[in-house]
């Protein structure tokens, strides 16, 4: 269930608000946000729900006993649960999700060396949604609990909805354990919580069903021709694409968020206007943050972090964005992205140009910046290496067109050039220049009443396009 | 401030998301309405979860969010609203089936073509066209054959295409272009293209001459076309003066339907063709094809001084002509007019229309040049007909191909088919086809036969089988008479490949129908008695209860169980006799049926409408079970219902359960004067007093949660309320005297899966039972 779909807006959502607000206590709200992420996960993974309860056993069971441990001052107890746990999330994460690029990539080698070799049965093995997040977030609380920095919740009800809560479950943002650790037991609801959790809700529609979605038919026309694709073409597809991923997460997110804290949670922010980041070291502090600061508290300071000489520390971010490529999904795609981002982390640390009190003409390190972050998004969306190898050449005009394929009259509509625009203005700009003088930061009646038409515009608009049935997936399901 | 604008803006939303759910169940019945109307489609049925697996099975839940969606408040109305700001503002449809053009002229997107694709279209077209087929026969048997193309709208009207059709303007001279080099190949003087001649008239015609909202002619327009055919045939005929104008009139645009922006009413001057001296000796469609709206129809006339064609005249037309026949048969001694989607295969073709003087063919310029195969069913230029024997039938919009499972066949837009052949079957019967198909979304499939004295398919004779997502295993059930012919296999409306695994044709064993004489397995008859509970609709009380005889006539056993009325089935055609049931009166009854099927099979029910008569095929329902428990309604006549009705429970041996069966109809005078149910034969209610009112819903799963539960909790009565109503509403028009089988209502499985599954909310329960009808 996507929540931009009619079943989740109008019937599951009600359903739960019903529910949840139905009675005070704590345990019932969490019992209902539990029962009824599972209902959500059902209803989109159908019996992967099974995986997902396992996973959720395993780690509730393992980590009481780190916490047995932890209280009988056992270290070396404690760190073989913790150890096992921790095996458990990434075992069944590479098994899912990398077993058939694994055996795949295995056949290739081997029948390179020898002809003769049998290729081994694809495995064949689906991928459950989201479980790129819910190992994460298992990993993050048999961590946290065997560091120290938070108790374990004994209340399997109370567990199970921090690892299943539906507003984060299938794509995020990835909520470490400690930042929500007090609220699973206690947490405020107030009607303006409510409401404010609401209209970043809203928010995050409009980005995705509005936004997102006109955008998408722009990069969908450009990212599927073959011969035929222009420079300016595939510059508008890259950018569009840039700006769908963009929207298309970030959305998500705002929704995610917007839904926590009507249920009275403060999730932590995931996006902070990353297209208009000065460097790509700046790009990954405002680019799906929690995944970032997952890597960075989970991975990256465990290696040694920038505390280390500095080859290690240039190879401990090399490692950190392969790895981060990787969790995209399981393809030598996303393994380069990873490499491409890896890569300029390193070049920017070499020259010291990471932020923009380091810089001279922070509009031209924008302009470079967004670049080089449209080139790393050409090969996150192609199929394939020998696609994204078409799509660099046209970029470039390295690839001959005889004839266009299509002209920028059959890509561009109304639609989806208001939308570009619309994306473009709130994005590329500085934050205060468009929206945040007005819309976030004005007192005036006038700014007041600007929000309530945006607001309500956005609202409508939403709706027309939701129930017309103009909405797609999410792109971050496959992650 | 800023507080009250955050409390507006998140109660607007609130309101926004949790109303439209809360009122489905009111919307229900227009939600499906409207579906029916604009996408002419079915709303999607609730699914049925047979097993508990189901609910583990995310094609379970697409269905639910499938359902839902249909039902939401609302929905083509706001799809209405953005497509009409699409239209004004942004002249970018959301869809692919309708163009809006400049000052509100809608065209339809068949005709738009993109550059490149045209010389070769219309080589490969032209190519493959059947008419390389058609011309010799025709033009070796009837004197004369013709054919007229009428430019496609945005031909005539280029200044108001799209700007996305105006961008490649060589597409239209491409497409004259293509109209040409048909023309080309068609004998001289036979052949006449419509655009000059419209082209002209529109310089002239001070109203348009096509409906701005609409694919078709206007009457203005409709006249220029009769004038140039009627002129093409028999010069001279011709008379101006014949064109009677009155004031304006309306017609509704078909595109803006299509294009799902409400119903668009234009008015048009209304122009009629009278011509003195003409009358009309007979009229009438042609026999045996009386219910279908697109029926061929047949003029004779005769003359007092004005001239007419002589001779015998077939005219083959598309719905441009359609609306003129009573304008165009005043020209005409004898004609038939016949829509050229009821053409069967050209064999057919040649057989029956041997006898004509005259055929004209009438076609739009966009099916010439996309889908002559869609006129003639059998082309030779077929890649596969060999596969699986049978003759492939390619429509424009499927395309056939092997693949290692079977014969896939990809439906882009439309509705592939697949004529079966002639197979040389012994006449004894019946016979029962199972396609085992993997279709890509909830349709239906249907099967045509034709017989001798109708030798083409029609909307009478076919048979129906609901396809679910996924492998599906349908059974139609034929008789050998059926089987002459060679029948025809409409695989569906959903877009998508579809995979035909098996086609497999059993003979089974009993005879024709309509003799019960038991089979070489049968057991002979055996009756058990069954206690018939009435109780009223309105309160739910018992009234009295009686007991009636079911009788096991031949490959079959009872016995009755704590689950149900088990038939043991020994052979593949257990047949089993309802005991009469008297006393139930109006127009309609409504009987559920609740059964356990061992494998996927078919189910039939024949009544009797009068002593004396055979269980016939003309007194037939049927429908496909599936594994498991199945839910079927079958609406009866009450009198027939005085006569055993016989269930034929499936194809195959094995163990039936029917776990409930249930009556509705309206009571006769002596049982109370009360809407009635009989609720039957469950074991469980027997030991009940007639005063326990949990009883009545207790023959069914549900039945026992709610005697857990406490009565009235799962089952309000305000559900069976509506059901009675709902059938008193239907009764006018309801019953099947028809020749047609049909499968119980989808719509049914509705209830079964809210009793089935606890319905926790009234609503819920009304959504479901305002659209079971």
């Amino acid at each position: 269930m996507v929540f931009s779909s009619i079943a989740f807006l109008f019937y599951f959502l009600p359903l739960v608000f019903i529910l949840y607000f139905g009675f005070k206590p704590i345990w019932w709200k969490n019992f209902v946000l539990m029962t009824m992420s599972l209902v959500f996960y059902l209803w989109g993974a159908g019996s992967m729900l099974f995986l997902l309860l396992v996973l959720v056993l395993v780690n509730w069971f393992f980590v009481l006993w780190v916490d047995w441990a932890a209280r009988r001052q056992s270290p070396r107890v404690k760190a073989a649960c913790a150890a096992v746990a921790v095996c458990a999330n990434v075992g069944m994460l590479a098994y899912f999700k990398y077993a058939n690029f694994f055996v795949a990539q295995c056949n290739q080698v081997l029948q390179a060396l020898w002809p003769g070799f049998r290729p081994w049965p694809d495995p064949g093995i689906l991928l459950p949604i989201g479980i790129s997040f819910f190992t994460f977030h298992g990993i993050s609380y048999v961590v946290d609990i065997a560091n120290g920095k938070a108790k374990a919740l004994r209340n399997p009800v109370d567990f199970t909805t921090y690892m299943v809560m539906f507003p984060q479950l299938i794509a995020g943002p990835i909520i470490r354990y400690f930042q929500i650790a007090d609220q699973l037991r206690e947490r405020t609801h107030t009607w303006e919580g409510f409401c404010q959790g609401m209209v970043r809700f809203c928010h995050g529609l409009v980005k995705k069903v509005v936004i997102a979605d006109s955008v998408a038919l722009i990069a969908d026309q450009a990212f599927g021709l073959g011969a035929g694709l222009t420079p300016g073409l595939a510059w508008l597809g890259a950018l569009a694409y840039t700006l769908q991923i963009y929207f298309d997460f970030s959305g998500y997110s705002d929704m995610a968020i917007g839904l926590g804290r009507m249920f009275g949670f403060k999730y932590p922010e995931n996006f902070n206007r990353p297209l208009s980041a000065v460097s790509i070291t700046d790009f990954w502090r405002r680019w799906h943050m929690s995944l970032s600061a997952w890597f960075r508290d989970y991975v990256y300071i465990p290696l040694g972090g920038s505390r280390v000489s500095t080859w290690k520390t240039y190879r401990n971010l090399f490692s950190i964005f392969i790895l981060v490529g990787l969790w995209h999904g399981a393809s030598w795609n996303f393994v380069l992205f990873g490499v491409f981002h890896g890569f300029w982390m390193v070049v920017e640390r070499l020259t010291q140009q990471r932020f923009e009190q380091d810089m001279a003409f922070p509009v031209l390190h924008r302009a470079f910046t967004l670049g080089l972050v449209i080139l790393g998004f050409v090969v996150f969306r192609s199929p394939d290496l020998p696609h994204a190898w078409h799509y660099y050449r046209a970029l470039f005009g390295a690839s001959a067109v005889a004839a266009p394929a299509l002209t920028w009259f059959e890509v561009l509509n109304a639609q989806s050039v208001g939308a570009l625009a619309i994306g473009c203005l709130t994005l590329l700009w500085p934050a205060s220049w468009v929206t945040g003088k007005i819309l976030d930061e004005g007192k005036s009646r006038l700014a007041d009443g600007l929000r309530l038409a945006v607001s309500t515009a956005g609202l409508a608009a939403v709706l027309l396009l939701i129930v017309s049935g103009t909405f797609t997936s999410f792109i971050y399901f496959r992650f | 401030m800023r507080r009250i604008i955050l409390f507006i803006s998140g109660g607007l939303a609130l309101a926004l998301f949790s109303l439209p759910g809360a009122l489905a169940p009111w919307f229900a019945r227009q939600t499906g309405e409207d579906i029916r109307a604009y996408e002419k489609r079915e709303p999607h049925a609730w699914p049925r979860p047979v097993a508990a697996r189901a609910w583990l099975e995310t094609e379970f839940f697409t269905q639910v969010g499938s359902a839902l969606n249909d039902r939401l408040p609302g929905r083509m109305a706001l799809g209405a609203l953005k497509r009409n700001l699409e239209r004004k503002w942004l002249r970018v449809p959301g869809l692919n089936s309708v163009d809006f053009g400049r000052d509100g002229w809608l065209f339809i997107r068949d005709a738009y073509c993109r550059p490149g694709d045209y010389p070769e279209r219309v080589a490969g077209v032209l190519a493959l066209t059947e008419y390389a087929l058609l011309r010799p026969r025709p033009n070796a048997r009837c004197r004369d054959f013709r054919i007229v193309a009428v430019p496609d709208k945005d031909q005539v009207y280029s200044e108001y295409a799209s700007p996305l059709m105006r961008l490649y303007r060589n597409q239209f001279a491409w497409r004259r272009q293509a109209m040409t080099e048909l023309g080309a190949r068609v004998p001289e003087g036979k052949y006449l293209y419509m655009l000059p001649a419209l082209a002209a008239a529109k310089a002239k015609a001070p109203t348009p001459l096509y409906g701005v909202n609409d694919t078709h002619c206007t009457w203005a327009g409709a006249m220029v076309v009769i004038e140039n055919l009627i002129r093409f045939l028999r010069p001279g005929l011709w008379d101006p003066g014949d064109v009677r104008q009155e004031g304006p009139a309306e017609r509704i645009g078909d595109l803006t339907l299509k294009a799902g922006l409400g119903v668009g009413t234009e008015q048009y001057p209304y122009y009629h063709i009278v011509r003195p001296g003409v009358e009309k000796v007979s009229a009438g469609f042609l026999p045996g094809e009386a219910d279908y709206w697109n029926l061929p129809q047949h003029y004779l006339s005769r003359s007092r001084g004005r001239p007419l064609l002589p001779g015998k005249t077939l005219i083959l037309h598309d719905s441009n002509l359609k609306a003129y026949r009573d304008d165009l048969r005043q020209y005409f001694q004898d004609v038939t007019f016949r829509h050229y989607d009821r053409l069967a295969s050209s064999q057919v073709f040649e057989q029956r229309f041997q006898e004509y003087d005259l055929i004209v063919l009438e076609v739009a310029e966009r099916i010439a040049l996309d889908s002559w195969e869609k006129l003639f069913r059998d082309s030779a230029t077929q890649p596969i007909r060999d596969l699986l024997g049978a003759v492939l039938q390619e429509h424009s919009s499927a395309q056939f191909a092997r693949s290692a499972v079977g014969l896939e066949v990809v439906n882009r837009n439309g509705r592939p088919i697949l004529i079966l052949p002639n197979l040389d079957l012994p006449d004894q019967g019946p016979y029962l086809l199972q396609v085992e198909v993997k279709s890509p979304a909830e349709t239906e499939a249907r099967l045509h036969w034709m017989d001798s004295r109708h030798p083409h398919y029609s909307e009478n004779r076919f048979r129906l089988a609901t396809l679910t997502e996924g492998w599906n295993k349908a059974c139609f059930y034929l008789g050998a008479e059926q089987l002459r012919h060679a029948v025809r296999l409409d695989l569906g409306y959903a877009a998508g490949a579809y995979l035909i695994r098996s086609l497999e044709l059993h003979r089974l064993p009993s005879v024709a129908a309509g003799q019960d004489q038991p089979g070489p397995e049968a057991t002979g008859r055996q009756e058990v008695r069954l206690k018939l509970v009435w109780r009223s609709e309105a309160t739910g009380r018992l009234r009295r209860t009686t007991e009636g005889p079911a009788v096991a006539v031949q490959q079959a056993r009872l016995s009755l169980t704590p689950d149900g009325l088990q038939v043991d089935a020994s052979g593949d055609d257990p047949i089993l006799h309802l005991p009469p049931l008297t006393g139930v009166m109006g127009k309609t009854a409504c009987l559920d049926l609740w059964l356990d099927a061992p494998r996927p099979t078919l189910f039939q029910c024949f009544w009797l409408e009068q002593p004396g008569q055979d269980y016939a095929e003309d007194r037939l329902l049927s429908a496909n079970l599936q594994t498991g428990l199945n839910h079927l309604r079958l609406r009866l006549k009450p009198a027939s219902l005085s006569l055993p009705v016989r269930l034929d429970l499936g194809a195959h041996p094995g163990q039936y359960l029917i776990r409930g069966l249930e009556l509705s109809g309206l009571a006769a005078p002596g049982q109370g004067g009360v809407r009635v149910a009989l609720v039957y034969p469950s074991q469980w209610i027997r030991g009940l007093p007639p005063e326990a009112k949990s009883g009545d819903s207790a023959f069914f799963l549900p039945g026992l949660l709610e005697r857990v539960l406490g009565p009235g909790l799962l089952f309000p009565e305000a559900p069976h309320v509506s059901l009675s109503r709902a059938i008193d509403a239907e009764s006018g028009s309801a019953g099947f005297s028809g020749a047609s089988s049909r499968t119980a209502s989808a719509a049914a499985g509705n209830r079964l899966w809210l009793r089935a599954h606890t319905v926790w909310f009234w609503y819920a329960w009304r959504l479901a039972a305002a659209n079971a009808f």
